[in-house]
């Protein structure tokens, strides 16, 4: 395992993680719902250790933002991460329980649920979704004021990315799609997840109703920005090309669509509907796409984003060493990094 | 977001071999003379692309940071 070498500062993820994975499985009631547990928990050290892996550039942070966001916003409000281990553990758990949701949802059952059916994934994640965090949060050193609060963040929360999960899954092969609706629904899961995330460690911090605020719309920012980038990566890049077969309507593919009309749009409706099983269709698109200038719109897009979060953090005030933690989860997003928005920063 | 403007923008950078030009060498400036109007993060994030990199630079940029 190679997590315990990914810190933020003093605190590991391994830290985190074995938080989290004590908690939950202390808290299983059954042999059955422990094993569940365990089998989701194996998934998510994979996936932190999968998200830098030893000798590899280190282009992105530390940990991954179900992790490094909580921890870095305590930090920039009190000055230090490591009391902020306890709400990284639950935000952990929140990501594991959304990330099977969206697996069940995606037809990705994946190689490390292969013992178990599509009602147990489903179990096991709203087990982790509507249980574990909610009791973690109860048991926290904080005063009851703290604590309702955030679990009320916690519910609107999910609530919020209810709905932009809804609004995901009827777009899926739509044949009209509007960018208006494409960004919205990604500030609604993606961007509501990681507010959430934020939200939660700033309450915990102590921070009041507006700098919590201000938190939030960074992890909105953020999130919105890291997924928006992650369908470019998907659409241009990424070989399993997972969003070509699930019919995904996805930033690129609305900004392309939305300027066709008649015979054009038609074809490539027909053209992306022969993209879910083939290359060659595939290539195609992207090469439509490129044509459009899609790459440098979504950039445009998405760097916006990236300043919106980085005009969060100076409104914020953040405390080092917090502030260029946040910094760093920016940069490991934009489309421009280099220092170019170090003068910015500064100020 | 103001997103007819950055359409319009990128409409010209597309399709405009001199507006290109003026893009790369004043993103800023070349915006301003247009008359478009951005949001406070719309124009820090003009200031903040790099409009001389080719599309292919973008998708590898991309490649790099998911």
């Amino acid at each position: 395992m190679n997590s315990p070498a990914l810190e933020v500062r003093t605190v590991r993820a391994v830290d985190v993680l074995s938080y989290a994975e004590r908690f939950a499985l202390r808290s299983a009631v059954s042999r059955q719902q422990r094993r569940v547990l365990e089998a989701a928990l194996t998934g998510l050290r994979a996936h932190v250790d999968a998200w830098n892996p030893p000798g590899q550039a280190a282009d992105r942070p530390a940990l991954p933002p179900f992790v490094h966001v909580p921890l870095s916003v305590f930090a920039a409000i009190r000055g230090d991460a490591a009391p902020a281990v306890p709400v990284s553990a639950a935000t952990a758990l929140l990501f594991l329980g959304i990330d099977i949701f969206d697996d069940v949802a995606d037809g990705d059952c994946g190689a490390r649920w292969p013992e178990f059916s599509a009602a147990e994934m489903n179990l096991g994640a709203a087990t982790l979704l509507c249980s574990l965090p909610q009791q973690l949060i109860s048991g926290l050193d904080a005063p009851p004021a703290v604590i309702a609060r955030m679990h009320r963040t916690l519910a609107q929360g999910l609530l919020r990315m209810s709905a932009g999960q809804q609004d995901d899954l009827a777009r899926m092969g739509a044949c009209e799609v509007s960018v208006e609706d494409v960004i919205d629904s990604v500030e609604s899961k993606s961007g509501e997840e990681v507010a959430m995330f934020a939200r939660l460690a700033a309450e915990l911090a102590g921070a009041d109703e507006p700098l919590s605020d201000v938190y939030a719309d960074f992890g909105r920012s953020l999130g919105t920005a890291g997924q928006l980038a992650s369908d470019c990566y998907e659409l241009f890049t990424d070989p399993d090309g997972r969003d070509f077969a699930h019919g995904a309507r996805t930033l690129p593919v609305a900004l392309y669509l939305e300027r066709l009309s008649g015979d054009g749009r038609t074809s490539c409706v027909e053209l992306l509907d022969r993209a879910r099983v083939d290359e060659a269709a595939r290539q195609r698109v992207r090469e439509a796409l490129h044509g459009g200038a899609v790459m440098r719109r979504c950039a445009f897009i998405v760097e916006t984003y990236c300043q919106r979060a980085i005009r969060a953090v100076q409104t914020a005030q953040a405390r080092q060493p917090g502030r260029d933690d946040l910094f760093a989860l920016v940069e490991s997003i934009t489309f421009f990094p280099q220092g170019e928005n170090d003068e910015q920063r500064s100020r | 977001m103001s997103r007819e403007a950055v359409e319009v923008l990128i409409d010209r950078w597309m399709n405009e071999p001199e507006f290109r030009d003026e893009m790369r060498a004043d993103p800023e400036g070349t915006v301003r003379r247009t008359g478009v109007e951005l949001d406070e993060d719309e124009w820090q994030a003009l200031r903040s692309m790099d409009w001389t990199a080719s599309d292919e630079e973008l998708q590898a940029r991309v490649s790099k940071i998911t």
